[in-house]
């Protein structure tokens, strides 16, 4: 019996020791396949509609062929996908990884405190081309970095202009009927609306016409976000959170309660009065503006960051120059980072072998591994060009069964909806950024204005306390903000009383609201 | 005298079924906007042209919502899920009313508050999750049928309804007759039911055929989906932040999402507009009578 015992224990020993045995597995830094022996893992991702599906996707069998990592995918639809995300996280029930997770940063701190979220830093010797990338592009860190030091999701990364910068478009087909000159300043601006508005450009013998046909459906300052420049506002390091900046002094200042906003919002004033703005403005979304652009009704947008949206009137748009404030301000502001979009895959405690997920992930910034992302099999849906440039098929451009060209793309690649970790360049992009006319656009910004850089681009990321204490702040002081700054625009509330709206707002703990950005900031800053 | 009254009774009259046309009116006009929207041109939509008729009759929107078949997968799925569902749920909730529309049934008040408790009282997403994930039931189709197929304030129309319909007299007399209570149940009780029987069928059914959130959350498959989340998918097709990552944006397929909606309105809900002129004449009478007493 006793012997029966010993022997027993000892068998129990022996699986114990050949466990971790088991469960070692050389992952090589640099080489690939990232693995010798196939390992299994399991995702969940958030699938797009044009991407066809994530098992079985050409995109990810050749991935898997590359680096030997294979992935059992849940796809569950973008609309119900952070739902779903949530309610695994909070059940504790644990995929390996999330794939285009849309992990706010906040969501990233959340999780990685309750320990659900794997530290990326720490795996960083498994990810040459992203460490690569980070040494190359200081701001890139910066970003994504959460309050703790510590990096939980990758990101998605954009270098072309034309992706990265938010325009205004003018009706240069109704300057020329009417014989007008390219407006340069506020002022030219506001006659060129008056003329547009009262010279029937579009010549059809009804005053129909709509001046500046805005969108500013929930956020009352998307009617002049690309206008703060004009005024000084954002010069430094954009916007932040639509009302914010950092003046010169590396102060978070409150744009809404500054002298030059009540210009800002006196000129919005006059153009409203003047029935220069579409009065739906504060009610319609974009795709009311596309509408009337396609009834020819609409002279300015300052929606989008190509004309696409425009849909069958867009070649009639094109943007102005950077239009001049009084005292000479041309910043252009409405600009977004290299790091377009945060949280884009995370790998979780789950996860029994980080270090070759990661070096997956990695894969996923090299060139080829992004031209797969977005362009899918070469030889199968794009090839590389004499010129060594990356083409897709004219029957992928084009398909014979009517399918859109992200369709097409949607059957081999996985970059349906974005929000992919990726690293977008001009050489593997073939989206609307690279028509003539979007650089076009961009040039005219850059021979005109003052692009801010894209390295001064923040994106602030907040401690838990930070996070609550914000949204506690936030609801009170920005739909006071939002409510007054529309007031005021639509006449409904008179100047005389700005200063009595900035008592208000000052009594609304303007100062602990902005103490947090300013760490935030801070903290982004060192 | 008798002349003032009815002048009084016609003015009455007038004035409901004057009434009665606006609120005809208000109740059927959006239908009507939206079946003539679906129809419609988007763009036109958008413009906000379209008023009676449709403008710049078109069928695209219900050949977008049609056009992957996948719609079809949804369509079998949801009615499988609600004819099965509506089923057992009817089965479960008779079987729960009738012992407690019993008077003899001991401890029925002890029990009845029990049922009522989770009418005020859920453990919360979370913890069902866990469990229905426990039972085996994740991504399976009886989760679709089994998860909420008891609603208590149906047991409590129900059990109403036995109570006040059938009186204690008819069951001393099939005790005299020698029926047990199984035997009460299939041969009164049941064929006295048909007005319950209908409301409930109408209230299950109506739930199950919209139920997208059971499918939601414990569903993986796309070939068990119900035809909602089909729905639900196609509309978030061409979204704003969608055309952000694009290759290409074309602004019409965008723009007929508009009408596309619409078509979906339609498409997920004429079943239960057919289905409602059959049961209503039940309607009215078995709700009523369920909510005389307490």
């Amino acid at each position: 019996m006793k012997r029966l015992f010993v022997v027993f224990i000892a068998l129990l020993l022996a699986v114990a020791l050949s466990m971790p045995v088991a469960f070692a597995l050389t992952v090589s830094k640099t080489d690939l396949p990232v693995v010798d022996e196939k390992i299994n893992l399991t995702g969940m991702v958030s699938k797009h509609n044009n991407t066809a599906g994530w098992n079985n996707q050409p995109a990810i069998v050749h991935f898997e062929e590359l680096t030997n990592v294979h992935i059992d995918w849940e796809e569950v639809p973008d609309g119900n996908f952070v739902e779903k995300r949530n309610l695994l996280l909070a059940s504790n029930d644990l995929p390996d990884l999330f794939m285009r997770a849309r992990l706010s940063a906040t969501d990233q701190v959340i999780y990685a405190s309750n320990g659900q979220l794997v530290a990326l830093d720490a795996l960083f010797d498994y990810a040459p081309y992203f460490s690569e990338m980070m040494a190359n592009n200081a701001g890139i860190a910066k970003c994504i970095t959460m309050p703790d030091g510590h990096i939980y999701a990758l990101p998605q990364i954009n270098t072309t202009d034309g992706n990265l910068i938010n325009n205004y478009f003018i009706n240069t087909v109704w300057l020329d009927a009417l014989g007008l000159e390219m407006p340069t300043n506020l002022e030219e601006f506001h006659d060129v609306l008056a003329a547009f508005v009262t010279g029937d450009p579009n010549q059809n013998g009804e005053a129909d016409e709509i001046g500046y046909a805005g969108s500013a459906l929930s956020n009352s300052y998307d009617l002049f976000i690309n206008f703060y420049g004009s005024f000084g506002f954002g010069g430094n390091h954009g916007i932040i959170n639509g009302f914010f900046d950092i003046d010169d002094d590396d102060k978070v200042r409150l744009i809404a309660i500054q002298d030059k906003y009540k210009e800002l919002l006196i000129y919005f004033n006059i153009l409203w009065s003047e029935n220069l703005i579409d009065k739906d403005s504060f009610a319609q979304n974009y795709q009311t503006v596309s509408a009337k652009c396609a009834l020819n009704q609409v002279g300015f947008v300052s929606y989008g960051n190509n004309t696409q949206w425009i849909g069958a009137t867009r070649a009639d748009f094109a943007q102005p120059p950077v239009l001049a404030g009084s005292n000479g301000d041309n910043y252009w502001v409405n600009v977004s980072g290299n790091v377009q979009t945060v949280g884009t895959a995370a790998i979780t405690s789950a996860n029994r072998y980080p270090e070759a997920t990661m070096r997956y992930l990695d894969y996923f910034y090299s060139e080829h591994g992004t031209v797969t992302i977005r362009m899918g099999i070469e030889g199968e849906s794009y090839y590389i060009d004499v010129d060594g440039s990356y083409k897709l098929f004219d029957y992928i451009k084009h398909d014979p069964n009517g399918l859109t060209q992200d369709q097409a793309v949607g059957k081999y690649g996985i970059m349906g909806g974005g929000n992919v970790p990726q690293n977008i360049s001009d050489r593997v992009d073939q989206s609307a950024a690279q028509l003539p006319e979007t650089k076009a656009d961009v040039e005219t910004i850059r021979a005109t204005g003052k692009l801010v850089p894209y390295e001064a681009i923040t994106k602030l990321s907040y401690t838990e306390d930070e996070a609550v204490d914000l949204s506690r702040y936030e609801t009170d002081i920005l739909s006071y903000i939002k409510e007054n700054s529309v007031k005021f625009i639509t006449g409904e509330r008179e100047f005389s009383e700005w200063d009595q709206y900035v008592q208000t707002l000052k009594s609304m703990n303007l100062d602990e609201y902005i103490a947090i950005y300013q760490a935030a900031y801070d903290r982004w800053n060192s | 005298m008798k002349m003032r009254q009815s002048r009084e009774d016609n003015i009455f009259s007038v004035v409901i079924a004057v009434m009665t046309c606006i609120f005809i009116v208000v109740i059927l006009y959006p239908l009507w906007f939206v079946l003539v929207a679906s129809f419609s041109g988007p763009v036109e939509v958008f413009a906000g042209r379209v008023w009676i008729w449709p403008v710049n009759f078109n069928i695209e929107a219900y050949r977008r919502i049609f056009m992957d078949g996948e719609v079809f997968v949804g369509y079998r799925n949801t009615i499988v899920y609600t004819i099965l569902g509506t089923f057992v749920s009817i089965i479960l909730t008779l079987s729960a009313a009738y012992p407690l529309s019993r008077k003899k049934l001991y401890g029925r008040n002890i029990i009845m508050g029990l049922f009522a408790f989770t009418m005020f009282f859920g453990g919360g997403l979370i913890p069902t999750y866990l469990i229905v994930k426990g039972a085996g039931l994740y991504n399976n189709l009886w989760v679709m049928i089994l998860v909420g197929s008891l609603s208590v304030y149906n047991v409590i129309v129900a059990r109403t309804f036995l109570q006040s319909t059938i009186v204690e007299e008819i069951y001393e007399a099939s005790d005299v007759d020698g029926a047990n209570d199984i035997k009460v149940f299939f041969t009164v009780v049941l064929p006295l039911s048909a007005p319950i029987l209908a409301v409930l069928t109408l209230f299950y059914a109506v739930g199950f055929w919209n139920n997208y959130f059971t499918g939601l959350i414990y569903l993986r498959d796309r070939s068990r989906y119900p035809l909602q989340l089909y729905l639900r998918e196609i509309l978030v097709i061409d979204t704003a932040d969608n055309v952000v990552e694009t290759l290409e944006v074309d602004m019409n397929r965008v723009l007929v999402k508009e009408s596309i909606k619409y078509g979906v309105i339609i498409v997920s809900s004429v079943p239960m507009l057919i289905l409602y002129p059959f049961l209503q004449r039940f309607f009215v009478k078995g709700v009523m009578i369920g909510a005389i007493k307490g």
